[in-house]
């Protein structure tokens, strides 16, 4: 039903709209404590992030945010703490505690002036993913008006119980890289990017008969990255979230990525299932989630696709390997290769960025152990994309 | 076939010798025997004349044979003999012929001949049509003069050209300071002490006509009023704007559609209510989106009456146009400060529009093509002078302009827009006539061949007027409005729906209006409308379709009221308004009401039990009296202080949590927690005229206390709800301003320049502080803005050309800016606070827009005009709204503009 913004758009390409940027002058600053936590029943370390809120410009504050002691209990009496790791979390011991569906589970955060509590929340089973797919398709991944090439993947799942009605996705994507030079003058040529999902994923099947989600989109993978020249693999990870956690995430999709259009909410403050126990006023943003959680992989190979020269920028000059080694070009260079054609005298290609001769400056040399486990899941070997 | 021309603007004017001095004017062509309407058109292109006629005074006249050369005069004399018609000439070759009655100019003394003016019967009954001129008429028996008492004078005012009454003419007689309104069929009634007065006939977008009498007795008057927009060639009319001075109410306003016209309009359309965005007082959120605010009211607080009923969406094409076609309105009340008694159920304001009789005189048409929609008007006498009927209808063919651009989004999206009106109007005798009215808009708006979006208005009315004895009249209406809509998706077959929503009135009005001697003239009625909300069906689409069906439980009300109001003339220059409207409204079962824990914010975890109510139960009433009173007192003849207070009531909210209305915002009937909004105005004006250029000064101010508004919780789902309470925040504002306008609205060019400083800020009231907005501190409302300057300017240039600009100057509204960002999820995420603490930049704009009429020759089959109108001439990117999307730890602003550049367009029109 959030058509209506695209409507927005759509009336505002066939008027004569425009959408401009600009530097907002903004003055004043918020406190508030940013607490983000989610036990799972993976036997798992679970983390609780805490921080503060961060002026829009300026310096980052102090990371100091007055939390001494944090736990989480459940609906039996017991009590699991958890415990300060160096990096400003606080981290739960997985051979201690690890959440059940079923059980109800609330966090306790205890500070040098206030108390904070979520309320007991239940962790609702989760079904497994049935199936992850991915298929070439046309899609307006940039903005609207402007369709781009790439992978769609998308999944189809379903709880014949009908518990999960509330559903969250998120993913890791991992993907193969390989320079298109060999030389021995290269430190790591094969090497493995990793990111996450950057956006919130989330379903409600409420208005269906039974909880079955179908071709609910994961990721976009467009041509115009790197992402498919050889191999990919994503990792999806699907949650059973509460209710009250379906709308908090709706909410701040709507308020963070929706907003501006003729159609769109006034943005406001929205917080989470946290609260100051001893101070309703003091603002406490974030969420404290309680889920199932499963998992399944996919791999995309062989795509037949033309992609753009991402490593266009390495290859800056091509100089003899006399002119090189008179210093002609400083040390701040490398060699990505040597090409030599006799009688032509030898020539370097050079590059200024170190990341050329060196791919495990932007990703990792350490094949994932699961890489060619893909017998273990389900490869996926897509067909020439007909179009490019 | 009409000469197009206001004889009769002529005859009032002294500048016209009397007859007899005419030159020689040989009739030197063989005319004997030809027909009046050749032998006229013949000595246009051989003398130095023109012909002013009507074709049916000179039905089948033949030219008598006076010999060889007669003088012209003679010819015209020989051919009207024994007839009733009658000519003047003046010293311009204008010969005016007139039926019926002759013309007399001033000065000069009635033809021996008996072609003056019939002797008046002075029994009452007849009536004779007056259009003005320096003559005096007498009224009633003059045998009477000199008796005390009132009497009574009454009249059709009827548009000249084409014989239909003109409802809302103002008639005042200036000596007594009293005036009155025509009705709907264009008739008066004034009681007055018997006299010798001048009577004024004014509205908007016509002459005014003024009428010097000797009162004798209760007596017949008849006016015909002229158009505007054809002023006549070196005369000299002051038009006097008594109106503003003399109405009761304060922030009162009067559009006619002659005006509206001739304003600039976006992509050719000319829209009824943009228009009124013009008006001081009146913003709107951002251009293009639907809905206005009116001195400081939210856009649910106007009452839109088409046909008496209320029309629900008054847009099409998501908020660009207006759903009511121009072309079948007469003119727009809009009702921003005083409010009658007789209108109630909303807060802020009412625009009234005055729908156009069909003409019962000639078949007559109009069709026009624009940018973006064609329209075509049919006026139908079906029974001359007795039955008429008007039938409009508009389409647009946006769909294949989608179609042309390039841009596969658009390419597989629809969107389209109908509207249909007719109206027919049957006078069977002088004391009745009966309304029937039809009214039905449609939109279609698709995306991606996915989700469609349907909406419609549907309207039907049907109405009584009769005439009593002692000009008291009475009326009876019966009307219904529906408003549906309907979101459906096939994207995917397993969660295909279909999703739709209803809100049906259905009304009934009585009302009288009894003039009651010298000081006193009531107004009363009831007035009774049941509403009944749809809320939501959720329906599968298909048969693979997962969707189960849901349906929120239908809700009905009964709103009644009944209202008496005073209109006194207390003294020459006093005169006051004394209203009272009691309305009850009540919510009727079924219907299962949740209660909740007391002292706890109200949540599906606070709910203590569930009372139901059975079919029929009136479950919740509320009810309250709403006064209105208003007083102005005529400091001199030129000036004027009113006064005025107002309390009104609203039962029915328009729910939306978003900046702009949008079509699929849900209607709600107050119940059991949703009070209904209460406010009252007072305002005060003060209104100069300035005789040097016959310019209108006012200036209002007002303060308004509004209560029980509602926002929402963020993010509410406000859809298929069941217990909406629980996201609704109940919200006090408040709005105070200063109005300033000068106008000046007669003559070859006209102006209005209005000026507003207005504010309105709100504040949410909330139990529980976790609930309120902004901690329960007053935040801007976001169409507060409180610098608003606009200027209309119309010059009509010659008779057949018209050029106007309009400028709009306001202060940006309220938005709220990020106050900083935290990390949640591995995403940065934007913190939102203090709502509505910043502003968008101002916004400006100007359009114009310059019509051409196709040559005033009478002989020819159209009558075509081309309108072209430039939109936001100077290009200028107004900001409607700044944006925040995070990227990674730093946050981009965005702005985003509706109209970005200037739009011209071209339409094209033609009467036949």
């Amino acid at each position: 039903m959030n058509r209506l913004y695209y409507i927005l758009l759509t009336a505002t390409i066939l008027l004569p709209g425009c959408v401009t940027q600009f530097v907002p002058d903004i003055t004043g600053e918020e406190k508030a404590l940013v607490v983000e936590a989610r036990v799972t029943d993976r036997n798992e370390t679970y983390v609780v992030r805490i921080s503060n809120l961060q002026p829009v410009y300026g310096e980052y504050p102090e990371p100091y945010v007055g939390i001494s002691s944090v736990s989480v209990l459940d609906d039996a009496g017991n009590e699991y703490p958890f415990t300060y790791h160096y990096d400003g979390t606080f981290r739960s011991d997985s051979t201690v505690f690890t959440a059940l569906p079923g059980r109800k589970y609330k966090l306790r955060l205890e500070g040098t002036e206030h108390v904070y509590e979520s309320d007991f929340i239940e962790m609702k089973p989760v079904p497994c993913i049935d199936s992850l797919y991915a298929g070439p398709e046309e899609n307006e991944f940039y903005r609207p008006g402007q369709t781009t090439w790439g992978y769609q993947v998308s999944l189809d799942t379903h709880d014949p119980s009908g518990e999960c009605r509330f559903y969250m996705w998120t993913y890791s994507e991992t993907w193969e890289f390989r320079y298109p030079y060999r030389s021995p003058y290269m430190i790591n040529r094969i090497c493995w990017k990793s990111a996450r999902s950057a956006d919130i994923n989330i379903l409600n099947t409420t208005s269906l008969d039974e909880s079955r989600v179908i071709k609910q989109p994961v990721a976009f993978i467009t041509n115009e990255t790197d992402r498919l020249i050889v191999k990919y693999s994503i990792l999806v990870r699907q949650y059973s979230i509460s209710e009250e956690e379906f709308i908090y995430r709706e909410n701040i999709r709507k308020t963070v990525f929706e907003s501006g259009g003729l159609y769109d909410a006034i943005p406001g403050s929205i917080t989470g299932n946290i609260k100051c126990i001893d101070d309703p006023s003091q603002e406490v943003l974030g969420f404290f989630g309680v889920s199932a959680v499963s998992e399944k992989r996919l791999f995309i190979e062989n795509v037949q696709a033309q992609f753009p020269d991402f490593y266009a920028y390495c290859r800056i000059d091509t100089v003899t390997v006399t002119a090189y080694q008179n210093g002609h070009y400083g040390p701040d260079v490398y060699i990505l290769l040597e090409w030599w054609e006799p009688p032509a005298p030898p020539y370097y290609i050079l590059s200024i960025h170190k990341e050329c001769t060196d791919c495990s400056m932007i990703g990792t040399a350490v094949k994932p152990d699961y890489w060619d486990e893909s017998g273990q899941f389900k490869t996926v070997q897509i067909p020439r994309d007909e179009e490019e | 076939m009409i000469r197009r021309l206001l004889i009769l603007m002529l005859i009032m004017l002294p500048a016209f010798s009397a007859t007899g001095q005419q030159q020689s004017m040989p009739v030197t062509w063989d005319y004997a025997g030809t027909s009046f309407i050749d032998f006229a058109s013949h000595a246009e292109t051989s003398l130095p004349v023109r012909f002013y006629f009507r074709s049916e005074w000179v039905v089948g006249l033949k030219m008598p044979d006076l010999g060889e050369a007669p003088q012209l005069k003679e010819v015209l004399d020989a051919a009207f003999a024994g007839r009733n018609i009658h000519y003047h000439s003046d010293d311009r070759g204008n010969i005016i012929i007139t039926g019926e009655y002759s013309v007399r100019p001033f000065g000069s003394v009635a033809t021996p001949e008996g072609r003056s003016l019939p002797q008046t019967d002075y029994s009452g009954q007849e009536s004779l049509t007056v259009t003005g001129d320096n003559q005096v008429y007498d009224i009633g028996n003059p045998s009477e003069a000199g008796r005390s008492g009132i009497i009574t004078v009454s009249g059709y005012v009827r548009d000249i050209s084409s014989g239909e009454g003109l409802p809302g003419v103002t008639v005042f007689v200036s000596e007594l300071a009293q005036g009155a309104a025509t009705d709907g069929n264009g008739f008066y009634m004034v009681n007055i002490p018997r006299g010798s007065y001048t009577v004024h006939f004014s509205f908007l977008g016509m002459k005014e006509t003024s009428v010097s009498t000797r009162v004798y007795g209760s007596g017949r008057l008849d006016i015909g009023m002229a158009e505007t927009y054809i002023p006549i060639e070196g005369a000299v009319v002051t038009a006097r704007k008594n109106d503003a001075l003399r109405r009761l109410e304060t922030g009162l306003e009067k559009i006619s559609i002659a005006t509206l016209r001739l304003m600039p309009a976006s992509l050719g359309e000319t829209d009824v209510l943009k228009n009124i965005l013009l008006v001081p007082g009146v913003k709107t959120v951002g251009e293009a989106s639907q809905g206005f605010n009116v001195r400081g009211g939210a856009s649910d607080q106007n009452l839109i009456l088409l046909y008496g009923a209320p029309l629900f969406n008054p847009s099409h094409f998501f908020g660009f146009f207006t759903s009511v076609n121009a072309d079948i309105i007469e003119d727009l009340h809009l009702y921003k400060g005083g409010m009658p008694a007789r209108y109630g159920g909303r807060l802020s304001s009412v625009i009234d529009i005055i729908p156009r009789n069909g003409s019962t005189g000639e078949f007559s048409g109009k069709a026009g093509i624009s940018p973006i929609a064609t329209h075509v008007v049919l006026d139908i006498p079906v029974v001359s002078e007795k039955l008429s009927a008007l039938v409009a209808a508009r389409t647009t063919y946006s769909n294949w302009i989608m179609d042309l651009v390039d841009y596969p989004l658009l390419n597989k999206s629809r969107a389209s827009f109908q509207d249909i009106n007719t109206r027919l109007v049957w006078t069977p005798d002088k004391k009745n006539s009966i309304e029937l009215s039809g009214y039905y808009s449609f939109d279609a708006f698709s995306l991606n061949n996915d989700t469609t979006y349907r909406y419609a208005n549907t309207i039907g009315s049907l109405k009584w007027n009769r005439s009593l004895a002692g000009g008291a009249k009475l009326s009876l209406s019966a009307s219904a409005s529906l408003y549906d809509y309907n979101i459906g998706s096939n994207d995917i077959a397993e969660k295909a729906f279909d999703l739709s929503y209803g809100i049906h009135y259905t009304g009934f009005r009585a009302e009288t209006d009894i003039p009651a001697g010298e000081v006193h003239h009531l107004n009363g009625g009831i007035e009774s409308a049941l509403y009944d909300v749809m809320p939501g069906r959720l329906m599968p689409a298909g048969e693979s379709s997962l969707v189960s069906p849901k349906e929120t439980g239908i809700q009905r009300a009964l709103e009644n009221a009944l209202y008496v109001e005073d209109r006194l003339t207390l003294s020459e220059s006093l005169s006051a308004s004394m209203g009272i409207r009691y309305s009850f409204f009540s919510a009727i079962g079924p219907a299962s009401v949740r209660l909740y824990e007391e002292g706890l914010p109200m949540s599906n975890a606070t709910v203590t039990d569930t009372i139901l109510y059975r079919q029929g139960k009136f479950y919740r009433t509320y009810s309250g009296p709403e006064v209105r009173l208003s007083l102005n007192y005529m400091i001199t003849g030129r000036s004027s202080v009113k006064v005025n207070y107002n309390r009104t009531r609203q039962y029915l909210h328009l729910l939306s949590n978003t900046v702009s209305i949008s079509p699929t915002d849900i209607w709600k009937l107050s119940d059991w927690y949703l009070k209904p909004q209460v406010a009252d105005q007072f305002s005060a004006g003060y209104y100069l005229n300035i005789p040097w250029n016959n310019i209108d000064l006012s200036a209002e101010v007002y303060y308004k206390p509004m209560r029980n508004m509602i926002d929402f919780k963020g993010g509410a789902v406000l859809m298929m709800n069941e217990s909406i309470e629980k996201e609704i925040i109940s919200v006090t504002g408040r709005a105070w301003g200063a109005e300033l306008m000068a106008r000046k609205a007669a003559g070859n060019i006209t102006w209005s320049l209005g000026y507003t400083y207005s504010r309105v800020m709100l504040r949410s009231i909330s139990p529980h502080e976790s609930e309120a907005i902004n901690s329960g501190r007053w935040f801007p409302a976001s169409f507060d803005r409180p610098h608003d300057l606009s200027l209309s300017f119309n010059y009509t240039v010659t008779r057949r050309f018209n050029f106007s600009f309009n400028y709009v100057y306001t202060t940006g509204r309220p938005v709220t800016y990020p106050v900083g960002t935290y990390q949640s999820g591995g995403l940065w995420l934007i913190h939102y606070s203090d709502r509505n603490k910043y502003r968008v930049p101002d916004y400006s704009r100007l359009d114009i827009s310059a019509r051409l009429l196709g040559n005033l020759k009478s002989k020819k089959l159209m009558n075509p005009a081309w309108t072209f109108s430039c939109y936001n001439l100077l290009g200028r990117a107004n900001v409607y709204s700044e944006y925040f999307i995070p990227d990674g730890r730093n946050i981009r602003a965005y702005r985003l503009s509706v109209f970005a550049r200037a739009i011209p367009s071209l339409s094209y029109s033609f009467d036949f």
